[in-house]
């Protein structure tokens, strides 16, 4: 009933997850569901690792409810809500595309799927429903009105896992479908405009929207939305740097995501705060913490030493190769403001001064496990960044792509151009440790100011009512660019409410039908009969 | 061994009650394991005509395609279970006598050979659902009943005016002998036979626009008739208007018609199940939304879409057993079946038999909805019909918006009252839950045995 | 004149429309009539114009009654003038069905009334469901 096949692109996502589901098990975590986890990540290998559609679109489903009742134990009822009609909505999507695709194929197993007959509107329409269905799962905009909300209020565990793996599953079933099913040609002539160009409007969308945000797993869970835009963006090419560019994208943003929402839990296990402005000046407290989430932040904005630089490099490369000026430009604006939301991150917990006098407990150890686990990763990726064009190179040639040179581990090389990340790596911890030993030398020499209120350094006399954190309000001067505050004050909220509504009123009118009372019953029948009766008369 | 054993014993024990009258749930367990052994027995002469009295073609006859057993079958099967699930209640004579008189009804309903033992199993069975529907004995399950009796009326009239249509132009009751000679008769009679045998089983069945009584009669009733109803009675109706229009091959053009019948009744059925805040309401709009589709699949006459059409009518009667017996209980608990009752009860075991069966309906893998609904849209594409898949999926969605807003209900922060199952309940329902998983992972078995019943089916008169 | 009664088809018009006229009549009450026991009634009403229609059109002017004395009738010429008994067994045991059902109606009728003091169909409104 159910066909498997171990494929170089099923292991490498498999064995992501496979990772991220280990090192997040030993963390302290409350509301453990361990069967409903079992389930996720048997799902998950159903998807990765389908020899047929139908393996697949179990393994798709099941991820689905799993999560759903995941979700259950901690978020409210709306939010609940929201997550399974739009992923219902995406799955049944997928199924209609699937049984499509059964209509002209005759069957569902991969090898024997042939698009050779079928008529071009019928790959059209195909192709959107898959479209639509990766769309809901990896929150491109338009359809991440889910997302947000859900990654808020689930269990601070379960939301790596969305983050880290869920969104990868939209990922897995692109490449499915556009590499190994649908041909090329028919994306890069047809849709790869749509596909691109919803990729970058939903990275520079979320990444203000994460700007704007007070709330911390909020603020995560735009970047996640804007850094898997990048990814959409890059696999609308379809060529073998642009796979290679997606590929790494996906593993440094697994790991960056797990390091960050691991951090952020620990965080919110401790001081059970959520919120930036009700934090602050955690560095002296937790110092391992603050360097841990500096490798993260330096990772997600994509700057070199560290891992998070190599995908970036990778992606400004295909991009200018394929000459796509008007989405370079986007992703490196998108890119360059994602600085703002990962220094936000940062200072809002860990800098300035502190916003309260409480004294916190030590982070328990099991926290510390998958951070050290990323940022170890990420170091390694940094200094050695072509260590994954091995594996990359046997899953394009799976994917019956052209393999891309390889030379060593350290130079990570592209047609256009090349870096070595050992030099790189080399140049910046000689920098650091001159500068931080020049820090160190100074420290005693500086001054500091006490606490927020010290007026020595500023002309007015705040009381206490107003909030002198850094990171609030961080954004709020970004409103004066008229084109940022149309995307922070209008929101897809209000177009899914209105087709709620709609749905809504229309239910409670076409349900007046159902009460009627006996008499007007047989009447109904009786008009029936005579109607039928005249209509076949004739 | 013959078929009419099948129709006998039931009314025979329920005849009987007073003798056993301590007894009485054991019985039914025991009378539904020996049908049920009674049933198999014919399985391997198929078809089978079984002429009562004497034999000629004047005679009364049974007649046993593979599509008769199957239902028959199915209704033993459910029967069955219902009874495992009554074990825990005490002796009920009532229910007893009303369960066996309808099981045996029906069975008569899809195993009669001639029109006329169909119309009288029809008024015996109508009249076992109006006891089931009062059996609470209070104001709104009179005025249900009332209310059923007034439309079940109007219905037989119906049919009684075709039987009486088809033996004034033909002569005979025999269904072999009305298929046979159907199109010699003036095209304007034909209309009128099929459209009143249309009407009259189609109040029955609960198809759009005759359906609008069936919310409000299955609201008035408790959970334990409104689960009989939804899981037995529907579709025996559905099988024997099908297994008539397929025998007496009727025009295309009448099918198109019965598809739009059905594509209504799913819409209108599903978009007005989502204001509801009733929950037997909810499980009525969607029983009456499955049948929608039911008639949608009947009608194309395409071997895959008719196989994936008996598989769900399986599924859907044992997965709406399921819900209701489970809902029996929440009633029996709270007193109550309004949505509210869903925010107050604290049962893994419940919501886990509740999510269950949301998902089966809805046709989320890996239960056994999943392939009936799987199975009718790959026979749907292999004839190109697009639009109708594209209304299933959608509307399908507004399902999902109502089944998991109900289940969402469950997870609120409210104080909650644990419930006690009895054993024997949990075991039956359970039971029923896990068969449904098992059907969606293994459902090979069933989906071959649908086959050779949906092209029986299509075979028509060539079987009797 | 009244010799045309004498003719089949003639008296088939009349039943033919005559039992459409009663049926129309009990249609009617089903639907305009408030009293439940009305109801009931024009439910028997219009099941009785079809018996009529259905007996009705097999009867036959010069037909006798289909009861057979073997030893004395000669079979064939008996079996050529002997009205259908099909028809005569189907609508006795119509009736009994429709006369059960009809006691089962007012049983519910009289133990409704007994609990709401009601007979008016318009006021049984127990089943409405309740705006929350």
């Amino acid at each position: 009933m159910f066909n498997f096949s171990i494929t170089p692109l099923g292991n490498l996502f498999f064995g992501l997850s496979l990772i991220v589901f280990l090192s997040l098990f030993v963390v302290k975590n409350e509301n453990r569901s361990p069967l409903l986890h079992i389930i996720l990540l048997s799902s998950l290998g159903f998807i990765f690792y389908a020899k047929d559609l139908i393996t697949f679109f179990i393994g798709w489903e099941v991820m689905g409810w799993s999560a759903y009742f995941i979700l259950a134990l901690t978020a409210q009822k709306r939010t609940l809500q929201k997550y399974i009609v739009f992923n219902i909505a995406g799955a049944f999507s997928l199924l209609a595309s699937i049984v499509l695709i059964y209509g002209f194929s005759g069957s569902f197993l991969y090898d024997k799927i042939d698009f050779a007959s079928t008529p071009p509107y019928i790959t059209l329409a195909i192709s959107i429903l898959v479209l639509i269905a990766v769309f809901v799962k990896s929150g491109i905009v338009l359809f991440h009105h889910w997302v947000v909300d859900t990654y808020e209020q689930s269990n601070d565990i379960f939301s790596t896992i969305l983050s880290a793996i869920i969104s990868k599953a939209g990922i897995f079933a692109f490449i499915l479908f556009f590499s190994q099913l649908i041909t090329f040609e028919y994306l890069e002539t047809h849709l790869f405009t749509f596909v691109a160009f919803m990729g970058v409007i939903t990275s520079i969308i979320a990444t203000f929207k994460a700007i704007d945000e007070d709330n911390m797993k909020r603020l995560l869970a735009y970047s996640s939305i804007a850094q898997v835009g990048y990814i959409i963006t890059i696999l609308a090419i379809l060529s073998s740097s642009a796979f290679e560019a997606a590929l790494y994208h996906t593993i440094i943003h697994t790991f960056t995501k797990l390091l960050l929402f691991v951090n952020i839990a620990a965080i919110i296990y401790i001081t059970g705060k959520t919120k930036f402005s009700s934090l602050g000046g955690l560095l002296y407290i937790y110092p391992l913490q603050f360097i841990l989430l500096v490798i993260g932040i330096i990772s997600l904005a994509g700057m070199p030493p560290l891992g998070g630089f190599s995908s970036k490099f990778l992606i400004y490369t295909t991009l200018l190769q394929e000459q796509q000026a008007l989405l370079l430009v986007a992703v490196m604006f998108s890119s360059a403001s994602a600085f703002l939301y990962c220094y936000k991150l940062v200072y809002g917990i860990y800098l300035g001064q502190k916003t309260s006098d409480e004294t916190y407990k030590k982070i328990p150890v099991s926290f510390y496990i998958p951070q050290i686990l990323a940022s170890i990763i990420l170091i390694v990726l940094g200094i050695f960044p072509n260590i994954f064009r091995a594996m990359f190179n046997t899953i394009l040639e799976s994917l019956n792509l052209d393999t891309i040179i390889f030379t060593d581990i350290f130079t990570l090389s592209t047609s256009i151009g090349s870096f070595n990340g050992l030099a790189i790596m080399g140049g910046f911890a000689v920098l650091f440790i001159i500068i931080l030993a020049i820090f160190v030398s100074l420290k005693n020499k500086t001054i500091q100011t006490k606490d927020r209120y010290d007026i020595s350094y500023c002309g007015e006399v705040p009381d206490e009512s107003s909030n002198l954190h850094y990171g609030y309000g961080m954004g709020r001067e970004l409103k004066r660019i008229s084109f940022i505050k149309v995307i922070l004050e209008n929101s897809s909220k209000y177009f899914w409410q209105k087709v709620e509504n709609i749905t809504k009123d229309s239910s409670s009118v076409i349900k007046k039908v159902y009460s009627f009372d006996t008499q007007t019953v047989v009447l109904v029948t009786f008009g029936l009969f005579t109607i039928v009766l005249y209509m076949g008369a004739n | 061994m013959s078929l009419v054993y099948l129709v006998v014993l039931p009314l025979l024990a329920s005849f009987l009650t007073p003798l056993f009258k301590n007894y009485l749930k054991y019985i039914s367990v025991i009378l539904n394991l020996a049908l049920l052994y009674t049933v198999f027995s014919f399985y391997g002469s198929l078809p089978l005509v079984e002429n009562i009295g004497f034999d000629s073609s004047l005679s009364i006859s049974f007649v046993a395609t593979s599509g008769s057993l199957f239902f028959a079958t199915l209704f033993i099967v459910v029967s069955l279970l219902f009874s495992l699930y009554n074990l825990a209640n005490q002796n009920n004579k009532a229910i007893f006598i009303v369960t066996n008189m309808l099981l045996a009804s029906v069975i008569g309903l899809v195993l009669s050979g001639d029109i006329f033992n169909i119309y009288i199993f029809f008024e015996l069975a109508s009249i076992s659902a109006y006891i089931l529907t009062s059996l609470n004995k209070d104001k709104k399950a009179y005025s249900a009943a009332i209310r059923y009796m007034i439309i079940g009326g109007v219905a037989s009239i119906f049919l009684l005016l075709a039987i009486v249509l088809i033996y004034l132009n033909i002569g005979s009751l025999r269904l072999e002998t009305i298929a046979l000679n159907f199109n010699t008769i003036d095209l304007k009679i034909q209309f009128l036979v099929l459209l009143s045998l249309f009407i009259g089983f189609g109040i029955k069945a609960e198809i759009s626009p005759l359906n609008f009584w069936v919310v409000d009669i299955y609201s008035g009733s408790s959970s334990k008739a409104a689960a009989l109803f939804s899981s037995i009675l529907s579709k025996s109706y559905i099988f024997v208007f099908f297994n008539i229009a397929y025998i007496l091959n009727i025009e295309p053009i009448y099918f198109n018609f019965l598809v739009f019948i059905g594509v209504l009744s799913f819409v209108v059925a599903e978009i007005s199940a989502l204001s509801c805040q009733e929950t037997k309401r909810i499980f009525a709009y969607s029983t009456l939304g499955q049948i929608g589709i039911l008639f949608l699949a009947f009608s194309y006459g395409d071997i895959d879409i008719l196989t994936g059409a008996i598989f769900l009518v399986a599924i859907h009667s044992i997965s709406k057993l399921m819900l209701f017996l489970s809902l029996d209980i929440l009633e029996n608990h709270f007193g109550s079946t309004s949505i509210d009752i869903f925010k107050k009860f604290n049962s893994l075991f419940l919501t886990t038999i509740f999510a269950i069966g949301f998902l089966s309906l809805l046709g989320i893998p890996p239960f056994g909805g999943f392939i009936a609904k799987l199975t009718i849209l790959k026979g749907f594409a292999s004839i190109e019909q697009y639009s109708i898949i594209a209304i299933i999926l959608i509307i399908s969605v507004v399902e999902a918006v109502y089944f998991f807003r109900l289940l969402g209900y469950r997870y609120e922060n409210q104080a909650k009252e644990d419930i006690k199952i009895p054993l024997v309940q949990k075991l039956s329902l359970g039971f029923i839950a896990i068969t449904i998983f098992y059907l969606g992972v293994y459902p090979d078995w069933l989906l071959d045995i649908s086959h050779f019943v949906a092209s029986s089916f299509l075979k028509g008169v060539a079987n009797v | 004149m009244f010799d045309i009664f004498n003719e089949t088809s003639f008296l088939h018009t009349i039943i033919t429309i005559g039992s459409f006229i009663i049926f129309g009549i009990a249609i009617v009450g089903v639907l305009t009539r408030k009293n439940l026991f009305k109801i009931f009634l024009s439910l028997s009403i219009a099941e009785a114009s079809l018996f009529l229609y259905f007996i009705g059109n097999h009867f036959e002017v010069s037909k006798i009654a289909p009861i057979a004395n073997i030893a004395g009738d000669n079979i064939t010429t008996f079996s050529s003038s002997m009205a259908d008994p099909v028809p005569q067994a189907m609508i006795l045991t119509t009736i009994v069905i429709a006369i059960a059902i009809l006691a089962l109606g007012l049983t519910f009728v009289t133990s409704y009334y007994k609990l709401t003091n009601n007979i008016d169909i318009d006021k049984m409104d127990e089943l409405k469901e309740v705006k929350s």
